[in-house]
Order: C-alpha cells, then sequence, then structure tokens
C-alpha cells in the first residue's frame, strides 16, 4: 500500500474570461478588537469602511452593512480570539459564540448563523479560530448584517480584564483577525 | 502536491516544467482549503498550541497568508485527526504572485515529532488536503492584506 493510495487530494483551479463580476462581498478587520468581561452580553465585532475588500451587493453606510437586492445568498464568518489569561486548574474553562445575526436587535432579529468554541487549560492564551461555515439563507433587500461574540455563563474564569487588551486578534504567524463573507446565489 | 492531484483547472498555465502556482493576471480570487492533520502529540500530558493552516501568497520577497484559519490544539485533540477548513474568502492578487499551501505554528507547548496531514488507518479514502482558487472578478483593485 503506497503512500498515494493513504493520501489522496483534491485541488481545482478555476478562472473565467469576458465573466460578470461575482456578487459576493467580503470583508475583513484589519484591526484588533477589545471584549468586555461581561458574560451573556452580545458584544458587536464592528467593522469600517476600510476593510471591505470586494463588495458586489451590499452597501455599507453609517456602520452597517445591508443587503441591496433580496434574494438566497450564502454566509460565512470567522474571527480569532485569545482570552489572554493563564487558568488555575485543568477544570477552568472559558466558553464563547460567535454569531452572524440578521437585524441585530430589532423585532425581525435572526441568526443566521453561530458556532461555540471552549477555551480549556492550557489554551486560555493561545488564539483559536472560530468558525461560522457557509450557510444558505434567504435575505430581504435591507436586511442588515452583522458579526457579534457572546461570552457565555458556563465559563469559570474571567477574560482578561485589561482594558488595553484586545482579544479579537492576530494570532501568532498569521495576519487574520475576523472576517464575513456573503455570496449572492440566486 | 503532484500535478496528477489537479481535478480541474483553467487558472494557472501548468507544463512539465512548472513547480510553482503562478497567479496569470490582477484579480480578485476567491480561495478555500481543507486539511486533515493529526498533531500526534498524545506522550505529554495537556499538551497544547495553535497551529495556523492557510494558503500563503509570495510577492515581493515577502510571504504571508491571505486565506487561512487557527486551529487550537489542547489534550482532547491532540492525538487524532482533525478536519481543519479555510472558509472562502476573497483576496485581490497581483499578477505573479506565487501562491502555495502552508502549516505554521504559532505557538506550541511542545515539538511536534510526528505529526500528519493523512488520513486514519481505517479510512483510507479520505481527502487529506483540497484547495480550489478562483478568479471572480478582473477589475482593477488594491488590497493592503491585513
Amino acid at each position: 500500500m503506497g503512500f498515494k493510495d493513504i493520501i489522496k487530494l483534491l485541488i481545482l483551479f478555476a478562472s473565467f474570461s469576458g465573466f460578470a463580476q461575482e456578487k459576493s462581498f467580503y470583508i475583513r478587520s484589519i484591526r484588533s478588537i477589545h471584549l468586555e468581561n461581561t458574560p451573556s452580553v452580545m458584544q458587536p465585532l464592528k467593522f469600517q469602511p476600510v476593510d471591505v475588500v470586494y463588495n458586489k451587493i451590499t452597501q455599507f453606510l453609517n456602520d452597517k452593512i445591508t443587503i441591496s437586492s433580496s434574494g438566497t445568498f450564502e454566509v460565512s464568518a470567522f474571527a480569532n480570539i485569545n482570552p489572554g489569561v493563564m487558568g488555575g486548574s485543568s477544570k477552568d474553562s472559558i466558553h464563547m459564540e460567535l454569531y452572524l445575526i440578521k437585524n441585530p436587535q430589532s423585532p425581525n432579529e435572526e441568526i443566521l448563523g453561530k458556532t461555540e468554541f471552549r477555551f480549556s487549560f492550557g489554551n486560555f492564551d493561545v488564539a483559536a479560530g472560530l468558525l461560522i461555515a457557509p450557510t444558505e439563507v434567504q435575505l430581504q433587500k435591507n436586511d442588515e448584517i452583522s458579526l457579534w461574540v457572546k461570552i457565555l455563563p458556563t465559563s469559570n474564569i474571567d477574560i482578561n480584564k485589561s482594558p488595553k487588551y484586545d482579544h479579537v486578534t492576530k494570532p501568532t504567524g498569521m495576519q487574520q483577525i475576523a472576517g464575513m463573507r456573503i455570496e449572492k446565489i440566486l | 502536491m503532484d500535478k496528477q492531484d489537479i481535478v480541474s483547472n483553467s487558472l494557472f498555465v501548468i507544463d512539465e516544467t512548472t513547480q510553482k502556482l503562478t497567479i496569470p493576471e490582477n484579480g480578485y480570487y476567491e480561495i478555500s482549503a481543507s486539511f486533515h492533520f493529526n498533531p500526534s502529540t498524545s506522550v505529554i500530558k495537556f499538551n497544547r498550541g495553535g497551529v495556523n493552516f492557510g494558503i500563503v501568497q509570495i510577492a515581493e520577497g515577502v510571504e504571508q497568508y491571505v486565506a487561512a484559519t487557527r486551529k487550537s490544539f489542547d489534550q482532547d485533540n491532540q492525538d487524532q485527526f482533525s478536519r481543519i477548513e479555510v472558509y472562502p474568502t476573497i483576496v485581490y492578487l497581483q499578477k505573479d504572485a506565487v501562491v502555495a499551501p502552508a502549516i505554521s505554528a504559532g505557538l506550541l507547548g511542545n515539538v511536534l515529532l510526528s505529526c500528519e496531514i493523512g488520513c486514519n488507518r481505517r479510512n483510507k479514502n479520505c481527502t487529506s488536503f483540497s484547495m480550489n482558487i478562483k478568479l471572480i472578478s478582473d477589475q482593477d483593485g488594491f488590497q493592503r492584506y491585513y
């Protein structure tokens, strides 16, 4: 049984000539973001216009990203988070959730995607990627899309409480902090 | 990687002499990737670490991740394969930049002696690595990456 029987690689490279611009939106933060040590409270991860990489389908006005026309979309997001503390025992843990939310803090708020991560003993000072996998959603014109973090009350130690410490940050050896992608499918 | 591993290609010029994947034209590219990785460090109790997985570009002498994710390993997953996904990421790349998959250690409690990209002994047909790069717009642009 050779090496190639064990390992299978799949690689796709695609290009189109004379194509229409793909109807997508991609934004990533170029600055780290501080979190408050407030379990159960939703905390926004705010983007700025300078963070936009590619945009054919949204408007970014007054700190809000809104959908330009109704349809079916694929959404995904990530945030790299480092609680920045040590922890005392192997029983300690910090639980966090990352949310992609439609029309936050309004009557028609809806969670589009969500992920949970549990920081465990030894890794309280190591950045971890929290990822919201691509998911298909229906969005209407003017729906607002935003990214949020919540520390769960099941955490039994605090995150770093220094006001100068940014928890959503570049992990050592890579530049990515937090990002969000929206693609119009139909 | 091996040229036989390419499933589909209408982007790169690839012939017998090709050693690198060179971006053919300025534009916005969408990149995704998937790794199946085992740090294999079970002998070390409470080992810990953060490992970076992604696609780098090498341009003007600088190598940097343009699409990447961070995986945190602890005592629960230090001796098993994990599926690590880099979900679709859009970046502006310039003609002649070289792109390549990369793994790097951000922080490790101990050295990795026998880590591997691969598959479990009982599941030899899994995909150990995949990568997809697509030109989505040839519009002019600029990106300070991060």
